[in-house]
Formats: C-alpha cells, structure tokens, sequence
C-alpha cells in the first residue's frame, strides 16, 4: 500500500535538532554509508533477518489483522516512503528495534504489544518508523558494532575508544528524542507517548493503588528538573547515562511533553492534517 | 500497643549476623557514611529518572499504610517509595541512612488491601532491624570483589555467608509481620504467595502446605544435601522452610508470650 | 517441592483434569507429582527418574486454555515416556563440559547433540498434539509462541498464518538469506523454530498419519 505523499511530512519537519546536528557530523565520515551499508545488509539478513523470519509472526492483514490496521495508520500519518516489514517475537520486556539498511525491518516484542492500548502501541510503532523514516538505522548498527567491537580486546588506546563511543552514545540518544516525536505523531498525540514510558516506569495492569494520570507525575518531572540544577546530580546523572543509547525515561517525558505542548507540534498536526 | 522493636522480631540467625557486624568499631559507621556520599545519591538519581515515585499525590493508600506500619515500628519518616516493574513477589529496600523501597508492580497488581498492607511490613522492618548495612556489603563484595586482592573462591565463600544471612531476613520479615497483623492465616497465606494463581490458592489447604513443609524439611541423604546446595547461591529460602520456621515459632508459645508483652 | 505449590484434585480441579486426560490418552500410568511455581515464561518442566514431578509456570495457567494445557501435558509425558528428560539432562551435561574444550572443538562436538534435542522438540510437539487431539488449539499455542500476546490468540485465524509459513517457503532466497537459513536451522544449537514446528505439525497433520493413529487407538 502506499503511503508516501512528496508535500507531506518530512522527518526535518519533527527531528530533534541536537539529532539533526550530531547526525550530520557523523555523516560526513568518508565511504561510512557505502562500506558499512552492505556490510551491515548482509550481516543483518544472514542473522537476525533469518530468526525473526523463523521465530516471529509477521504482522500481514492475513495473519495480524488488528496491528496491520494500525500498523496501516502508522505509516500513513509519518508518511512513509517505505513499508518495512513488521515481526512481533515472544520477549518479555516493553521493547523493541528496528535494523536492515536497504531492506529495513522492525520487530517489535509480544510483550509491548500484549498489554498496551491501541495509542500506545501507535507510539511504540511510530518510534521505530521515526528510526527508518530519519535514516538512523544504519548509524545506530553502526554504534552496536563498533561499541561491541571497542568492548572486545582491541589494541587502540582506552582514551580514544572511550572518546569515540561517548559521542556515537550522545548521537544515540538523541536520535531516540527524534524516534519519540516521529512515535507522537503516529499516536495522534502524546497520550500513547506518556502512558508507554510509564511502563518503563512501572505502570502494569491490574494496580488499583497507583493513578497513573500524567498530570500526577509533573511533580517527579520538576524534581528531576532540580537535581539537573545541582552539579553533583548532574554529573551522577551523566555517568549513569553517558554509556547508554536510550536516555531515561523521565527524560524521555519530560522532552516529549514539551515538544507535545510546543507550536512547532501545533503547526505540523494543522498543516499535515494530522488530528 | 507497644512499638514493636526488633528484639521482638529478629530471628536469631539474623540477629546473630547483624551483632557480628555491629561489634567492628566503627564499621558500620563507616558503611553509613560511604553509602550516604556514593551509592544513595546514584540510586536516587537513578530511581527519580527511571522509577515511579509513589507519593501521596499518586499513591496515597500505599503512603498512608507505610505510614501506620513506621508508626508500630518506631519509624518516624517514611523511606521514599519508587515503583518497580518486576515479576518478582517481592520489593527492595536499597540504602541505610536514606533509603529507597522499590515496590514491585506484581506485588501491586495481585494483593487485597490487608495482603498488602502486612507484605509491606517486611520493608520496614528490614530496615528498622538494619538489614541495610548488610545488602550493602553483598553489593560492594559483588560489584567490587574482582578488584581485591583475594581468590575468586574466597570471595564465592564469603558471598556464600552473605547468601545465608540473607535467607534468615525472610524469617525475620515473617515475624514481624505475625506480630504487626496477628493474623496466622494471613502471613503463612503471604509466604509464597503468588506461586499459583489465586484460585487455587484459595484452594489449598493449609494444613496440607505445612505437610509438605514438613516432609520437605525432614529431607535425608542425598536429597538433603542435594536441597541445601541448591540454595547455596539464592539469596532467598525455600518456601517450605519459612512455612516450617512460622509454624515452629507459634506452636512453640514463643509468639503469644511476645504478644502478651506487647499489650 | 520447597517453593512451589502442588496441584492436586482438590485445589486445582481443572488444571488435574488436563494433566489426567492427556495421561489416559497417552496411556502413561505412573504417578507423578504436579508443582505450580511463578514463573513468566510458560514453559512446562518434566523431571525425574524414579519419580516424576512437572513443574508448570503460573503464567501458563493464566494464560493458556485447558486443551492447551493437555497440549503441554501431552509434552512432558512423551518426554517422561520416553525418557527424553533424562536423555536431555545428558546432552546439556555434555555440551557444558565441552566449554572447556580448546578452539571451537566443542562446538563440532555438540552440533550433532543439538540437531537432536532439535529434532525432539518435533517428538513432543506430535505427543502434545496427541494427548489433547485439538489440531486448531495447538496452532493457536503455536502461535503464541511466535510471538501473538495471550490477549489476540483467538481472534488470529490459524490457517491464515499456515499459509503464509508455505508460502514463505516457496520465496526465491538471495545468497544472504540461505546463508542465514542454513545457520539458523542445520547448524543451529537454538531450538527449533516457531515455523519450523508448524510446517512439521501441519504435514504430520494433513499427511492422515495423525488421523489414523488417533483411529486405531479410539
């Protein structure tokens, strides 16, 4: 089916500038598409291509109809050039990725597909067509690589590794700020968004104890805002992260509701018509 | 009622290894002070970014039990609550001058109001009895003994000691619950609760789960040998011992007598 | 015995009819105990040697219905019967001590071991099929175990999936993905694969092998 209208949304249009700009950096290393391109193809469809295709299920209107549908809306609202193919794998853990350069595909784990509404599984969804739709894809397997291959027992010197895997991880990060905006989008707003990340947090069905309402979590958003304020948080804040691909969670919020209540939102839902 | 302080509740094996750390000079203060200046500020940094704080804006049941449970037990301010996604039917309480307690969703999603106000009772009372200090040098011994100058067996020795203590807090835990719900059917309900769905827990007897305690625990042989090896590395006992422990303890009188002093 | 909870008649009446259905149908007489524990992932144990215990998650109950439940009943007693749990326990042994094995020696070693723990799986699975005799609910089991939550088990269409799997088979494989297909099946030490257990069960199925074993033995 296609989706893909020239006129409409961009990933420009929602990228997070900090991504914007640490990709373009990045890009401008020389022959890194080309080389690692086909590498990464032909290491991704002889691998992991090859277990999703025997393990999962892939989500069709025939064998999936439910997720295909909104699977379907996903694609429409982010405006995709390219249909990747969907696989849902037996994990359990609210997780996800999206891999394959020339042929991308997601698969996404039964775990957050089971639970969550049909908004939040549009973000989930979303998210990980943000990372196709914005070309991450080939940089973040190239992260994996050379942060797996900086790990092992490599001659070169700590002080570069750990230099060059710093920048790769911040570059990471922030493209994850870029995938949630892209998942915003595809959820029709930053409900989805709010209630999935508070999984991360610890929201599960069945409590009865716990109002999971966002406005009730404002108070851990403006206190983690104050710890930011003070350089020792920060700095531990930093170090816990600093090593990560994915910010935390509270950051994730925080930036998603901000960008949510931005005109920037604003203007893209009225000129796409994406209400 | 009186408070309920920890020479009521410890088992003895608990006591005896919190004592044996107590009589150091000076090590437990020490313990405190690194773990207010380095661990406790990176777990609060860590829980506020990636856990639910639970409130009494967002969770006021469960504030307001901590709060009648720190009551019994002589605790004034509550510890800061964080939720924690987890299957586990159990929670944690992690720092020993301003500590965190992460809740386990499972434990929230699955409990009545009275399961989870005695289940919260161990998280205090772990804390009142100064469990703390010990999960503190099991981690300190697990994230740093590789750096120490000793064999890897003696530390797998001395993290095998740590292991057993921390098999005894879970009798502490059942204790102090006994003493705060006195409700015998209750606590031995709570003690490998969530094994089985509900209904069919519902469904089994008690007398017959005490049976199988029994026969677990009168174990011969190779069986025995085999079932004390098998824990060796858990930091958690069997469930048919705690069931056994409990028994023992109110059969014995031992818990009435206390009750009594507590009027 | 020292965490879980045992079933029996009494505290779990339909979960012990399931496992006593799929004893009768698989004519397997010998007692053995069933212990309920928490667990996520559902997957039935079968041990023992001169005594037999199952240990089943909690999830599974929750989860699965009682003809699925017959299904994975039906697995752990062609394993006891067969005495596949204590064949299983070898192999695993064998391939541990292998791991002290210098280059990759051990490995060469235990690809033999692992295509036949492989293969057993497809044992099982004509067991489980057997003892239950509910070709569409052990599709859907199937299917869960591709990754369908709990919550879209019944409202997936089972031929709908069997279809797309033979049709998938019939799709022209570039360099890269044979390569990876032989890896992932030949020489893989994974278990067998959620597509590969459907394409044996359905030929096993349509074949009428399933059908006349199950008429002789009415």
């Amino acid at each position: 089916m296609i989706h893909y209208d020239p006129k409409g949304l961009q990933a420009p249009d929602y990228e997070h500038p900090a991504d914007r700009i640490a990709l373009a950096a990045v890009k401008k290393i020389p022959l890194l598409d080309t080389m690692l391109g086909w590498v990464m193809d032909y290491h991704t469809k002889s691998g992991d291509y090859q277990l999703a295709a025997l393990n999962d299920i892939r989500v069709t209107e025939h064998t999936y109809p439910r997720l295909y549908k909104l699977y379907q809306t996903a694609l429409d609202r982010l405006n995709m050039e390219v249909e990747p193919k969907l696989f849902i794998k037996n994990e359990f853990s609210y997780n996800g990725y999206t891999t394959g350069v020339k042929e991308p595909y997601i698969v996404l784990n039964s775990f957050a597909v089971g639970e969550p509404t049909d908004e939040e599984f549009l973000y989930l969804v979303g998210h990980e067509l943000g990372h196709v739709k914005s070309g991450h894809v080939l940089y973040s397997s190239m992260v994996n690589l050379i942060y797996s291959f900086i790990k092992s027992n490599t001659p070169i010197p700590p002080i570069i590794t750990e230099g060059v895997s710093l920048s790769l991880l911040s570059w990471s990060r922030k493209s994850e700020l870029t995938a949630d905006r892209a998942g915003i989008i595809a959820a029709g707003g930053i409900n989805g968004a709010e209630q999935f990340m508070m999984r991360f947090m610890g929201k599960s069905a069945n409590n009865r104890y716990v109002d999971f309402s966002t406005d009730k979590i404002t108070q851990q958003i403006e206190s983690f805002d104050d710890m930011q304020g003070q350089l020792t948080n920060k700095a531990v804040y930093w170090l816990l992260v600093s090593m990560q691909t994915h910010p935390m969670a509270i950051e994730r919020l925080r930036e998603a509701q901000a960008w949510a209540k931005s005109s920037d939102y604003k203007l893209i839902t009225e000129r796409f018509d994406l209400k | 009622m009186k408070t309920i302080t920890t020479e009521y509740f410890l088992h003895p094996g608990d006591e005896a290894a919190i004592q044996a750390i107590r009589k150091i000079p000076g090590f437990e203060k020490l313990l405190d002070y690194i773990s207010k200046n380095s661990y406790e500020k990176v777990d609060l940094v860590q829980r506020t970014c990636c856990s639910l704080q639970l409130t009494e804006n967002n969770a006021p049941k469960i504030i307001q039990m901590y709060a009648r449970i720190g009551k019994a037990f002589g605790l004034e301010e509550t510890p800061k609550v964080f939720l924690r996604r987890s299957y586990a039917m159990h929670n944690e309480v992690v720092g020993i001058h301003s500590p965190c307690i992460l809740i386990s969703s499972s434990v929230l999603a699955s409990m009545n109001k009275e399961e989870l106000e005695t289940f919260l009772v161990a998280d205090i009372a772990g804390f009142v009895a100064g469990h703390g200090t010990y999960a503190f040098i099991r981690r300190l011994i697990s994230e740093f003994g590789g750096f120490l100058p000793v064999p890897r067996e003696v530390l797998e020795i001395f993290l095998t000691a740590m292991n057993a203590w921390a098999k005894q807090r879970y009798y502490t835990y059942d204790r102090a619950r006994m003493l705060y719900s006195d409700n015998y059917e209750l606590v031995m309900r709570l003690i490998g609760f969530g094994e089985a769905p509900k209904e069919i827990m519902a469904k089994t007897d008690l007398d017959a789960r005490i049976e199988q305690a029994r026969s677990f625990s009168q174990m011969t042989g190779l069986q025995s040998s085999l079932k004390t090896a098998s824990v060796l590395t858990k930091d958690k006992p069997w469930n048919a011992m705690r069931l056994a422990e409990m028994y023992n303890w109110v059969e014995s009188g031992i818990y009435a007598d206390i009750k009594e002093e507590l009027q | 015995m020292g965490t879980g909870i045992q079933l029996t008649l009494s505290n779990a009446p339909k979960v012990y009819a399931a496992f006593e259905h799929a004893k009768e149908v698989l004519d397997f007489d010998v007692p053995v105990d069933l212990y309920c524990y928490r667990a996520y992932d559902p997957a039935f144990q079968a041990y023992g040697t001169d005594r037999y215990f199952i240990g089943i998650p909690d999830s599974t109950i929750r989860m699965f219905t009682p003809t699925q439940w017959q299904f994975l009943f039906g697995q752990c007693i062609t394993a006891l019967k067969g005495k596949m749990t204590e064949m299983l326990s070898l192999a695993n042994a064998i391939e541990y001590s292998t791991h002290f094995l210098p280059l990759e020696t051990g490995k060469v070693l235990v690809a033999p071991l692992g295509q036949w723990k492989r293969k057993a799986q497809l044992t099982l699975d004509r067991g489980g099929l057997l003892a239950c005799q509910d070709y569409d609910e052990v599709m859907r089991y199937l299917n869960w175990v591709s990754g369908v939550p709990a919550r879209d088990l019944d409202s997936i269409d089972v031929y709908n999936r069997v279809e797309e799997i033979i049709q998938s088979t019939k799709e022209d494989k570039g360099i890269a993905d044979t390569v990876g297909h032989v890896k992932n099946t030949v020489f893989s030490a994974r278990n067998m694969s959620s597509r590969e257990r459907f394409l044996e069960l359905y030929n096993w199925y349509e074949s009428g092998t399933y059908a006349k074993i199950v008429r002789e033995h009415t």
